[in-house]
């Protein structure tokens, strides 16, 4: 067996950068190497909590109490067969690598989130969803396999449908890693868009037209307004889209030069909007940003326009590290997922909390989901509501009564959390409220 | 949003710093040796503080053994760490005469053994992550050894000079290390004590600490007098200390 080095401890983060630990990280970059990690960490007496590329923003990939086995190097594509559109790779292999492999084969993975950099194990480890959450469901939707690395050294592939899987789809804590998934790709016609925006002026508004829109459309997603109140509480700018069907001789999109051509973050180098965006984050001006934002919807009215894959999907890549201008406090994401009939009330009293407190999210994201068929499911048929909260010495002690009223929303409408987002508990004291009321 | 791991926290101050850090809603992890105590203790504020989120670990400071496993489960309990205060204290009693070897050692060991162990895990742990706030209350009993109890004094003494050594050290790392010499503050650890002055209700002394240690303070006493106190004390020279000095 091969010699197990132990790494020196090192701190390890969540996205948000608020959540972390210390732990001794191991990279395996072979399946064998990761089989004598484990076993020396069984014979240590130690757990390991499995980690992709660390874009989970709270601990979902964080060990307090033991090692940190990261899985990113285990990134082979085995096999990516353009008829049937299934891919074979490596846990570590992220979603990025993943389309720059199969766009020019005119497949695109079902189901991708807002950073092109999460990997398909820890994607399918918190079960992630996209903009397309009506029509396609989470990442576990899509699966063919997985196979799973068995302490004995074995390599379990458990397939689709089984009771196996539904043990993996959704656990952060699973005993065995995920070696290898294989995942369902999507035929494309164009790798364009056709995205529509529009502003909706109030939150019933919003609710509806997303509920509207949510079968015409693949993808459907809002951005609202936090800070507006009274008749414009829950005001948002919308953006729909559907595959773009192009006409003969229009160009594909088929690669990758095409794909990265509409990503385009204006006339400043990243480290000046780093820069700025570390001085204004944190303040007020994010108010006339947000404001502007939706007005700018407003007086545009409906607007068309065609959009690669990639600059619709991937918005948090367009400055990459953005996370770092939030540093020391870093910051904290709560999403509410809030069943469709208790959605409007919901989403109004969490929006009216935040300006009781005076702690208002800079970036809220509206989406529609269909319930999650997966026992560790998370998204009920509703809404979703992510809020982006920075943690400072000024706002912390209004930020945990803010979360604390978050979790009694969701405790009272029926609603759930999601562990890729969990900065602050809230799913494990969902889950014991719940046992304490059915006990 | 603060995560504190509080040692020794059941009784006394602790237990009032562990209700101070509730009270701010922060993710109080409190290390005691009485399970029972324990237990009620964080269904106490869990129920009284409902933004905080209160866990409890049982470890006996006297049990080296225990005390990794039980740093490890407080870091599970608390997720992460930002300010590990170390609050376990012994004061044996005694006529203040007669030395008693046993409770002595007792002392010695909880006040000084058991804090370098944990505190040098806790140290480690702010050290690789670059961030952190580590603190413990120490005395003013440590500042002098004194005839009613050698014991306490040259574990507190211990305790501070620890904390001043790890201070140094870790301050290329950007870590934090307070020393807090609280003064005479009103718990059980006084009964019976006479000749007491300036005596502080647990809960303000906890309260303040809190402040002084959000503030970033390295060294300080509750009440600031303590501190000219100290000073008088640290300067009375030996032949009189010794005939006429402080119980």
């Amino acid at each position: 067996m091969t010699a197990v080095h132990r790494p020196v401890p090192e701190r390890v983060e969540g996205f948000g950068l608020y959540n972390f630990c210390v732990s001794p990280v191991y990279r395996p970059s072979s399946v064998e190497e990761l089989a004598a990690v484990l076993a020396d960490g069984r014979a240590r007496g130690e757990t390991p909590v499995f980690r992709g590329a660390g874009r989970s923003y709270g601990d979902a990939a964080l060990n307090p109490a033991g090692p940190v086995v990261e899985l990113t190097r285990l990134n082979a594509i085995r096999s990516l067969d353009a008829e049937t559109g299934i891919v074979r790779a490596g846990a570590g292999l992220t979603l990025g690598e993943l389309w720059k492999a199969s766009i020019p084969r005119g497949l695109w993975p079902p189901v991708v989130t807002g950073t092109m950099n999460v990997t398909l194990g820890g994607a399918v480890a918190v079960n992630v969803h996209g903009k397309n959450g009506w029509k396609r469901g989470t990442i576990g939707d899509h699966l063919e396999s997985v196979t799973i690395l068995r302490p004995d050294g074995r390599f379990e592939e458990v397939a689709a449908g089984s009771a196996a899987l539904a043990d993996v789809v959704g656990n952060t804590r699973a005993a065995d890693p995920i070696v290898e998934v294989a995942l369902r790709l999507k035929k494309l016609r164009s790798g364009y868009l056709d995205v529509e925006g529009f502003a909706t002026p109030g939150l019933a508004a919003t609710l509806a037209a997303i509920d509207g829109a949510k079968d015409d459309w693949e993808y459907v997603v809002g951005w609202m307004d936090c800070w507006a109140s009274g008749r414009a509480l829950g005001r948002s700018a919308l953006h729909v889209a559907n595959g773009h069907v192009p006409a003969p001789g229009e160009p594909t999109g088929f690669s990758v030069e095409e794909q990265l051509a509409d990503v385009r973050t204006g006339p400043l180098p990243v480290p000046f909007l780093l820069l700025g965006l570390k001085l204004t984050a944190r303040g007020p001006q994010m108010r006339l940003v947000n404001a502007a934002k939706f007005l700018a919807g407003r007086f545009a009215g409906r607007a068309r326009y065609r959009q690669s894959l990639v600059a619709y999907s991937f918005l948090l890549d367009y400055v990459p590290g953005w996370n770092e201008a939030y540093r020391p406090g870093g910051f904290i994401q709560y999403q509410l997922f809030v069943p469709k009939e208790k959605a409007e009330e919901a989403f109004a009293r969490a929006l009216v909390l935040q300006q009781e407190v005076e702690v208002v999210s800079s970036l809220a994201v509206v989406k529609r989901h269909r319930a999650d068929t997966f026992p560790r499911g998370y998204a009920p048929d509703g809404f979703s509501l992510a809020l982006d909260f920075p943690v400072t010495r000024g706002n912390a002690d209004r930020l945990v009564r803010l979360c604390r009223g978050f979790d009694r929303i969701l405790l009272e409408s029926g609603g759930s959390a999601y562990r890729a987002k969990d900065c602050v508990g809230t799913v494990d004291r969902l889950a014991a409220a719940r046992a304490g009321k059915a006990a | 949003m603060k995560r504190v791991v509080l040692v020794g926290a059941t009784d006394g101050l602790g237990r009032a710093l562990a209700a101070e850090y509730a009270s701010r809603g922060c993710w109080v992890t409190i290390l005691g040796r009485s399970p029972e105590k324990l237990g009620a203790l964080v269904a106490e504020l869990s129920a009284r503080h409902p933004a905080a989120t209160v866990h409890g670990v049982v470890c006996d400071l006297a049990d080296a053994a225990r005390i990794e496993p039980a740093f490890r489960e407080a870091l599970e309990a608390s997720g992460h760490c930002d300010l590990f205060l170390y609050n376990a204290g012994l004061m044996p009693a005694g006529d203040g005469v007669t030395c008693d070897p046993e409770s002595d050692a007792a002392t010695m060991n909880v006040n000084a053994v058991a804090a370098v162990r944990m505190l040098g895990l806790a140290a480690n742990y702010f050290r690789a992550a670059r961030r952190g706030h580590l603190a413990a209350i120490s005395s003013i009993a440590g500042d002098r050894g004194r005839k009613a109890n050698p014991a306490y004094n040259a574990s507190k003494a211990a305790l501070t000079t620890y904390l001043e050594g790890l201070r140094n050290r870790l301050f290329p790392f950007g870590v934090t290390v307070s020393t807090v010499k609280p003064g005479f503050v009103g718990t059980r650890l006084l009964d019976g004590k006479k000749n007491l002055f300036w005596v502080v209700p647990a809960d303000v002394a906890a309260r303040t600490i809190a402040d002084r240690l959000e503030k970033g303070h390295e060294v300080f006493y509750v009440y600031r007098r303590w501190g000219l106190f100290g000073l008088a004390l640290h300067h009375v020279p030996r032949f009189l200390f010794k005939r006429v000095g402080p119980p």
